[in-house]
């Protein structure tokens, strides 16, 4: 699949939608509404097919590309709910799917001036920052904190680490690395070198992100690494999307950490803590793990290993998954990305589950972030809550 | 200055929430993907209930604004897409099923409530409805209003039992048996004249629809969906006729070979077949070899015991009009798409989930529809099928199914092109023009629905009735406000 570069170029598909709703709601007979802009407010206009016709809008100049406009645009919170179940819009040429559609018209925002100038000067401010950073699989010094029992830099398996979103996932990684040890298989390690790669892609920063991939990040002897995510925006960016800007590399080896421990707890070389009582807890599907990379059996098959452990889902759940709001960056609908947490964390209340386990980070941030004090522990992400329940 | 006026007396009324004038708003219901020219509103009003859409007819009456209504917005012909400048109303938030009565058998519903949901509604309660081949996005309301073609019109040509209907100085009235205070639903006709027939094919020129009771049926004990393959198309109406003589199915449809084989669309970025099958350019009259002209769908249900004789009496008739049921192993190796979408309409009485929409990845969706009794309908299918080929339109695909017990014929001759091809787009549209005249000349054909703007030009061959019309409407609506996009008044 090529990257598209001007809008005129989806026009064809986005001229498709025959507005038939399909795109806000999932399959037949649930009928969940997906769409968290729709969900927010039930118009037309904010919903995946709405977008295709802003989109076709824009091209035929029938609509002024001004900040309004681009504002809804980075209020969609790319869940991939419309691309999953949309059988119009991928089937026209040329191929492409609603979020890229977006992705693409963000990109025309961004070369006309109109994001926000804050956000702008952020991005490119963590671009500049990073000019010296170089990601390579061939790291000699193990600067990735992944300890000397395991680490081997010519190890077949790659951990990936983000570390643009170091702070706030310390915690996962730290879990992460344990429970390596413990498994205790030789592993090597990559990173971002420290930008948010599918952040960059999805926000329309296509041309910075190019000149980065190439220059910056060392693809040598990757096609033969297994890598290993645990953010699967990452995951799903790379084994999806890479070959778009690096042409012929269509074969990244992605794991997410979830297939990882399930081997490791299947093969004994993790084993349960003894419960000393029962544990409620409801699964978060993230939307890049699930309809993006379609991983929803793992990690429910990893927490039912765990001792005491009762899985009780959402209404919405795997495919059929509420976004939980984080990648909604802006505030066309106010407050859009924390109503979309609550939308989901009412979900979840409504299971009586005892925690809220999802497998992103970013989920977990904006989960915990929207959950009153105390109550943030409820909300673990699965690398963490099987590393506390493993001998 | 008159447009912020209108805006200060709409916010007012209904709530700011409901009035949307932003540009990107406004934009998106501007169009669809008909060849209708774009036209974009000044408002769109999203209403809650049957109050606020008398507030607003009331102040666009008094403005003179045109009004526009949609319930859900799925329509490929133009029929809403709005006046420039003026009010759109989408009734989409109106989504409530309010009322679903299993003694009487029938439902109450609001204009937003889309077939997957109602009929998902229904499935619960073990009941069922008339299914439209329309997407399941698409609302029972919207599409009843318009006389249906869908999954039980063979018997009930009409799903429509009673309406609640919004003018434009603000009264409401109901219509057929709920009129009478706490009576219900139960009843369309009598004593007095069936009013619920006038908004029928009235395409919003009359009133807003804000609720409607319709027909719903019992899911039987047993269900069939029996599969016959024809030669031709004069064959299929001589057993489809037969078969409804002899009381055997609720309803059935014929299939052309290329509208069932182009279900069979893949995206070739996730696999599978071209997202074009080559055959389908091939000319409708000759299908490939071993592959059945027409197929034709039998939809049955009720007791088990009756199940297994119609089938084999289904066999009996097939043969002698030179036919053969196919199992569902041919079929499927026919189409296996297909199969999949006739199991979900037919036999689990909703539209289709994935298949029924991917075929309009494949371009603008033009279609030609009439209504004939089977004689002629039968020699409409034979001109229009050569009429539309040697146009350049491509694929040229149809399906045709009785209304009414087979009184008449409904026949959908479609196309998918390409929307950036506007030379071809045109040549159908012209085709299409020339192809009514003809049917209706030549085959006593009447259209179906009014499209591409030719309501007018049918009416005018109707001087009587277009004059009864026009005194209804400036009763009704003496400002021309409803839907003027029609062109009709």
């Amino acid at each position: 699949m090529k990257l598209m570069n001007r809008l005129v170029d989806v026009r064809k598909a986005a001229g498709n939608c025959i507005r038939c709703n399909v795109c806000t709601y999932s399959e037949w007979p649930d009928n969940y509404t997906l769409c968290p802009m729709y969900s927010h407010e039930k118009c037309f206009t904010y919903s995946g097919g709405g977008l295709m016709y802003i989109a076709k809008s824009l091209i035929d100049k029938k609509l002024n590309f001004d900040s309004k406009v681009a504002d809804l645009l980075y209020t969609c919170s790319g869940c991939l709910a419309c691309d999953d179940i949309c059988e119009i819009i991928p089937y026209s040429e040329p191929y492409i799917s609603h979020s890229d559609i977006v992705r693409l018209m963000r990109r025309e925002a961004i070369r006309r001036g109109l994001v926000s100038p804050m956000k702008l000067k952020d991005i490119q401010a963590h671009i500049r920052s990073y000019e010296k950073a170089v990601s390579s699989p061939n790291i000699s010094n193990n600067i990735l904190g992944i300890p000397n029992s395991i680490y081997n830099n010519k190890a077949k398996r790659l951990l990936f680490l983000e570390w643009s979103f170091l702070k706030l996932e310390k915690k996962i990684y730290k879990s992460v690395l344990k429970l390596l040890v413990k498994i205790g298989e030789p592993i090597g390690g990559i990173s971002d070198g420290g930008l948010n790669i599918p952040e960059l892609y999805d926000l329309g920063f296509w041309d910075e992100l190019k000149e980065y991939l190439i220059t910056k990040f060392d693809f040598t002897g990757l096609k033969e690494k297994e890598l290993i995510f645990t953010n699967p925006h990452f995951q799903e960016f790379f084994e999806c999307k890479l070959s778009k800007f690096i042409p012929g590399y269509d074969n990244t080896r992605g794991r997410h950490i979830s297939e990882v421990l399930l081997e490791g707890l299947k093969g004994g070389k993790l084993r349960s803590k003894r419960a000393s009582k029962k544990m409620i807890v409801s699964f978060h599907d993230p939307c890049y793990l699930g309809r993006g990379l379609k991983i929803y059996d793992p990690p429910r098959s990893l927490l039912s290993l765990i001792d005491g452990v009762e899985l009780r889902e959402m209404d919405r759940n795997r495919k059929n998954s509420f976004c939980c709001g984080a990648r909604a960056g802006n505030n066309y609908f106010p407050n859009f990305s924390r109503k979309t947490a609550l939308e989901r964390l009412k979900e979840f209340k409504k299971t009586g589950a005892d925690f809220l386990i999802t497998a992103c980070p970013y989920c977990k941030v904006i989960f915990q972030k929207t959950l009153n004090k105390g109550k943030k522990d409820r909300v673990k992400d699965l690398a963490e809550f099987i590393e506390e329940h493993i001998e | 200055m008159k447009e912020k006026a209108i805006y200060r007396e709409l916010e007012k009324a209904i709530g700011k929430d409901k009035v949307k004038v932003e540009d990107v708003v406004l934009t998106t219901y501007g169009s669809d993907i008909s060849v209708t020219p774009y036209q974009k509103p000044s408002f769109v009003i999203l209403p809650n209930n049957k109050e606020e859409v008398g507030k607003v007819l009331k102040i666009a009456n008094k403005y003179r604004i045109p009004v526009t209504t949609m319930s859900g917005g799925v329509n490929v012909t133009g029929l809403t897409v709005p006046v420039e400048h003026g009010i759109l109303i989408d009734l989409r938030r109106m989504d409530r099923v309010l009322e679903i009565n299993i003694d009487s058998g029938y439902a109450v519903i609001e204009p937003g409530v889309t077939f997957s949901q109602f009929t998902a509604t229904l499935a619960r309660k073990g009941f069922r409805c008339q299914v439209s081949t329309g997407p399941g996005g698409s609302t029972p309301l919207g599409n009843y209003l318009m006389r249906p073609s869908g999954s039980l019109s063979n018997r009930h040509l009409d799903p429509i039992l009673d309406l609640e209907v919004v003018f434009p100085d603000g009264s409401v009235i109901n219509t057929g048996s709920s009129q009478f205070p706490k009576a219900g639903s139960f009843l369309r006709y009598g004593p007095h004249p069936d009013f619920t027939g006038l908004f029928c094919c009235s395409f919003g020129t009359l009133g807003v629809v804000t609720k409607a009771a319709v027909r719903i049926y019992p899911i039987n004990e047993s269900i069939r969906v029996n599969l016959a393959g024809f030669k031709n198309y004069e064959s299929s109406i001589g057993y489809i006729k037969d078969i409804i003589n002899n009381n055997i199915p609720e309803h059935c449809i014929i299939w052309c070979w290329t509208h069932y084989m182009a279900y069979e669309i893949s995206n070739p970025h996730k696999g599978g077949m071209p997202i074009f099958p080559e055959r389908l350019k091939d000319n409708p009259k000759t299908p490939p070899q071993g592959t059945p002209y027409n197929i034709v769908t039998v939809f049955m249900s009720g007791y088990e015991e009756s199940m297994i004789t119609n089938e084999k009496l289904l066999s009996r008739i097939a043969q002698k009009y030179g036919g053969n049921v196919l199992s569902r192993k041919e079929a499927e190796k026919l189409s296996p798409s297909m199969c999949s979408a006739w199991k979900e309409f037919y036999e689990e009485y909703h539209q289709p989930r994935m298949e029924g929409t991917k075929k309009y990845s494949m371009g603008r969706y033009m279609a030609w529809i009439v209504n004939a009794e089977p004689k002629n309908i039968v020699k409409v299918e034979s001109f229009a099928v050569d009429k539309l080929y040697n146009s350049g339109a491509r694929p040229v695909c149809y399906y045709s199914m009785p209304f009414d017990f087979g009184r008449s014929m409904f026949f959908r001759l479609f196309t998918y092109i390409d929307s950036e091809d506007k030379e071809l787009t045109n040549r159908v549209q012209n085709t299409f023009k020339e192809m009514y005249g003809i049917a209706m000349r030549k085959y006593n054909a009447i259209p179906f629905r009014y499209r591409g703007g030719m309501g007018k030009i049918w009416l005018e061959k109707t001087p009587e009735f277009y004059s009864l019309y026009k005194r209804i409407k400036k009763v009704l609506d003496p400002n021309n406000i409803l839907n003027r996009n029609m062109n009709i008044f």
